[in-house]
């Protein structure tokens, strides 16, 4: 029955496949004038500065390399292996054209710090992204520096910060509000910011509730950090009058944009009443995903609130491009030059290719695979949707295992490694955590009808499966490169790098 | 109302499989999902975007947006500054990019994972090899991040808050680290360098120590690209006082230069756009993060760390991210950072170029940029008009310098303007930032100039 399965190389580690001598890169030979050049400057540095010893870099050819990597990436699973719906992290497909346009030369070979004369088309990519992000997401301004969402979280936040700052209000609003629902970067973020995390407890719907949030609320209250659709797949139908509250304290609106997928072309953050928007590229606008980055993390806000924006800003004049630097407001940088330009450029790309109606489409279709998704689940024994069952999801929803667990005691981390057993990679687990045995689910509109249809049937052969029958280890390494993790250990005796692993070959 | 369907290579959903679903949910129509959606915030007109367009259309009107653009390949380019224009292994690329790595997320699940987890793990290694550290975070999204977070990490460990910062770093690096430390309530004390040598002022770093002091941070080269002599004593300065020494590296300069972890340094960061990634207009590049590996300090790094370890039955070596007790996903508001994705397939290709590089490669490919640098130092200093190296010839560098302009009072903005009509660009200007170097430009070298780049450049600077 089992389809699919990853190779198993047994591959070794890079540093145990050198012979000294190897080369895998050829490299100019040095003149007899740089070989000059070079006698005079090295005496100057102090010999205790020059290295004595070269660095432990492993010797091998180009092919070595080659196979050592290509083999690796044969022990990997990405979305182009097979179905990828991590809650939350808009797995969608990553266009190969994407990549090809982030090659050209005009486009990569430039450096940050050319004249702005001569990079007037970078400039004009990023202005019109700028355009187009302020368009979809209903703000005023965007600032493309940020390198990541819980980047873009800590230049909203500082941008809230230094609102109230310039209010003389910074010493009394201390508090930023979270629902207990929140993805955990949002309260790490606060808390980078110095601010005091409150966190709000859901109702019975799921959603925020507006009692509890009306206490929170207070002239301590720098803002409220939320996610709509939230991390359970659920509109905050209440959000204008939880803009509301928190603004009549004087409190500014955080969107945390990683849920964006669901709502492109259908409603906008700046129309439900945020005053400070992040956006993840690598989510809702298929930039790939790269095994953890790079991402990019766009920060939009009102009109009022642009003045904090990081420098420089782009500006256009009716024929010329430029970078501004004279904004005196300005919360100042958050990273080195400009922002992640090749990721932008990628995100570029796709809103030129699926434009406004494309968007609003890849924002429907994910949205019916997730609510066909949520449906064929819940008729399966042992799981439901604890909140929302009744009411539309969104692009994602949150599945509870706990039926099976107590029924059969199959948790839900043996339900994700039964999942990677027959080779999905699992939703997330144990998020959020008001679910209990949690399995948060996000399909994307890239993936068809027969493929969430297998997925429920996994899932329907684990539940009316004989507990006794599955192995006693998930994954048995049969199909997957390997079989589990022992990841305690891991956590109890780290070994980090070479380096470690010979200074605990030396204890031994 | 029927809508027109939108057909795409990205949406797999058929008439039919709409269909069959809208069934199965028994409704009408998609819309309906949307229907708990206030009405007076439904967006009711189209978005401000570009109709679709067909692949082909998107390449043609990217490839006219940027035709403007002047790359290196244009005419010689003599910026750097932490960014660098050195020739890439064309091989490097066609690994990274490989889908199984390029499509995959965040390797929280192992077992389907090892790809990414073992690459990122030799990542790491190669990183400590290169450094002289411990432990590596798998990236950080720039230098001037990575340092906003060392600043941090220094608070945490010491709990004090006054972070030691030399006046001559990458002003986008000073402005980065002074709006993460503001979040942590930390200090920045800037310590001026010497006028005469362009290094450090270690009397000023003394004096300027305190019982506050929570780290100091050098780099190394520095700024102005030249190697920091004295570093060793940076970090008996920091032994004395207790705190921990944080060096910020150019990582191609330690295939020739004694790595920070045998002067003392207790963290090394610094900017991995030369370990193989295209300039890419300054974005992504990587952070590198790397420190001693004491317990203390290892469970207060950000980042993501990736960890060897076994499986459970067959006991074969496996690899996991571990100690994520320190993460978001975990400890939330008391994370050593809100660092979620980072940048870890720049890691990956800078992996594959220090794999296909190796210790040989490294060591003559700065040595041939030290060389360069020299050279081209003393053909602009024996232009009349011109200093070059400003900090003199004593001073050692390693792949860029400092040229001052004394020409009749001209100014280095117009001497680039100037390069820039004869199709060549001048380095960065560091008048406005630095005001008491004068009319100065940063020069730099790469492996991609040619002795005829060299002529032009010197013709130029002779005749403006």
């Amino acid at each position: 029955m089992m389809k699919m399965r990853q190779a198993n190389w047994n591959e070794p580690l890079i540093s145990e496949m050198s012979s000294p001598g190897r080369i895998g890169f050829a490299l100019e030979k040095l003149s007899e004038e740089e070989q000059n050049a070079l006698k005079k400057t090295v005496i100057l540095v102090p010999k205790e500065l020059i290295r004595n010893k070269p660095p432990q870099l492993p010797e091998l050819t180009e092919l070595e390399v080659v196979r050592h990597y290509t083999r690796l990436s044969q022990m990997n699973f990405g979305v182009d292996c097979g179905f990828y719906p991590l809650g939350s992290c808009t797995m969608k497909y990553n266009p190969r054209i994407n990549e090809s346009i982030a090659a050209m030369p005009k486009l990569s070979q430039i450096h940050p710090e050319q004249d702005p004369d001569s990079v007037q088309g970078t400039l004009a990519l990023m202005y019109q992204l700028e355009l187009w992000l302020s368009s979809i997401c209903g703000m005023a301004e965007f600032t493309l520096q940020p390198a990541a969402g819980a980047h873009g979280e800590f230049t909203g936040m500082m941008i809230i910060r230094a609102f109230h700052k310039q209010n003389n209000e910074l010493q009394q609003r201390t508090q930023v509000i979270v629902p207990d629902t929140a993805h955990g970067t949002n309260p790490a973020t606060a808390a980078m910011c110095g601010f005091e995390v409150v966190v709000v407890p859901s109702g019975q719907d799921g959603c925020l509730e507006i009692e509890a949030l009306k206490e929170a609320v207070s002239e301590k209250t720098a803002g409220l950090m939320l996610t709509n659709p939230n991390t359970l797949g659920l509109f905050e139908k209440e959000i204008c009058e939880i803009a509301n509250i928190v603004h009549e304290v004087g409190g500014l609106l955080y969107y945390d944009g990683a849920n964006l997928n669901a709502i492109l072309g259908k409603v906008r953050p700046g129309d439900m009443g945020f005053d400070v928007v992040h956006v993840n590229l690598h989510k809702s606008f298929s930039t790939p995903h790269g095994g953890g980055g790079p991402g990019a993390g766009p920060v939009g806000v009102t009109k009022e609130l642009a003045r904090f924006l990081p420098i420089p800003i782009i500006a256009f004049d009716g024929t010329k491009y430029s970078l501004n630097y004279n904004r005196p407001h300005s919360i100042g940088k958050v990273r080195t030059y400009f922002g992640n330009f090749g990721v932008l450029a990628r995100a570029y790309a796709y809103i030129y290719m699926l434009g406004a109606e494309g968007l609003t489409r890849a924002a429907e279709l994910a949205v019916l695979n997730a609510n066909y998704l949520k449906k064929r689940i819940s008729a399966i024994k042992g799981f439901s949707v604890p909140f929302g069952e009744m009411s539309p999801h969104k692009h994602e929803f949150v599945a509870s295992s706990d039926a099976l667990k107590r029924s059969k005691a199959i948790s839900a981390s043996m339900v994700s490694k039964y999942l990677l057993e027959n080779m999905v990679h699992p939703p997330t687990v144990y998020f959020p955590l008001i679910v209990p045995e949690a399995l948060m689910i996000e399909p994307t509109e890239t993936e068809s009808k027969q493929i969430l249809d297998e997925f429920a049937e996994i899932l329907s052969r684990l539940s009316s499966s004989d507990p006794e029958s599955l192995p006693e280890t998930l994954p048995t390494g049969f199909t997957t490169a390997i079989d589990k993790v022992d990841e305690k250990e891991a956590a109890r005796r780290p070994i980090l790098s070479f380096k470690m692993i010979r200074d605990q070959n030396q204890k031994k | 109302m029927q809508k027109k369907r939108v057909v795409s290579p990205f949406f797999p959903h058929t008439a039919a499989d709409i269909q069959d679903m809208l069934s199965f949910l028994e409704i009408n129509e998609i819309d309906q999902l949307f229907a708990d959606i206030p009405e007076k915030i439904r967006l009711k007109k189209k978005m401000n975007l570009p109709k679709p367009h067909s692949e082909a259309e998107t390449e043609r009107h990217i490839l006219e947006l940027l035709q403007p653009n002047c790359t290196a390949a244009d005419g010689p380019s003599f910026l750097g500054g932490g960014i660098y224009q050195d020739h890439i292994p064309a091989v490097a690329r066609y690994l990274s990019q490989r889908g199984e790595f390029l499509t995959s997320y965040t390797p929280y699940a192992p077992e389907i994972s090892q790809g990414m987890l073992q690459t990122l793990f030799e990542y790491q290694s190669l990183i400590c090899e290169l450094t002289g550290m411990d432990a590596a975070n798998s990236s950080m999204y720039d230098s001037g991040t990575a340092l906003g977070e060392a600043a941090r990490m220094c608070a945490r460990l010491t709990k004090r808050n006054l972070f030691h910062v030399p006046e001559a770093i990458h002003p986008d690096r000073m402005a980065t680290l002074k709006l993460f430390a503001e979040g942590a309530s930390v200090k920045i004390k800037t310590i001026p360098y010497s006028r005469a040598s362009g290094q450090l002022d270690l009397i000023s770093l003394e004096n300027s120590l305190s019982k506050d002091s929570c780290g100091i941070y050098i780099e190394n080269p520095n700024y102005f690209g030249a190697i920091e002599s004295k570093a060793p004593k940076v970090g008996q300065i920091a032994q004395d006082q207790g705190i921990p020494l944080v060096v910020g590296v150019d990582p191609i300069s330690l295939g020739v230069l004694t790595p920070p972890g045998e002067y003392g340094a207790s963290i090394v960061v610094g900017e991995g756009q030369s370990l193989g990634l295209p300039m890419n207009f300054g974005g992504p590049s990587f952070g590198i993060f790397a420190c001693r590996y004491d317990r203390k300090m290892i469970r207060t790094m950000p980042g993501r760390i990736i960890g060897m370890t076994k499986t459970e039955k067959t006991k074969k070596r496996a690899f996991c991210m571990t100690l994520q007790t320190r993460e978001q996903h975990i400890r939330r508001e008391k994370a050593t950072s809100n660092i979620c994705t980072n940048n870890a397939l720049c890691a990956v290709n800078s992996a594959i170029y220090l794999s296909l590089l190796g210790p040989q490669g490294i060591k003559k490919h700065a040595e041939l940029l030290m060389a360069r640098n020299q050279l081209l130092a003393e053909r602009i200093g024996n232009i009349a008009g011109y200093i070059a190296p400003v900090f003199g010839k004593e001073i050692p560098h390693f792949r860029d310098h400092v040229v001052q302009l004394r020409k009749n009072g001209k100014k280095a903005d117009d001497l680039n303007r100037h390069l820039l009509k004869e199709g060549i660009m001048g380095g960065t200007i560091l008048t406005h930032s630095f005001k008491d170097l004068g009319e100065a430009i940063l020069f730099s070298v790469n492996n991609q100039q040619s002795l005829n780049d060299y002529q032009r450049l010197e013709e130029e600077l002779r005749r403006f």
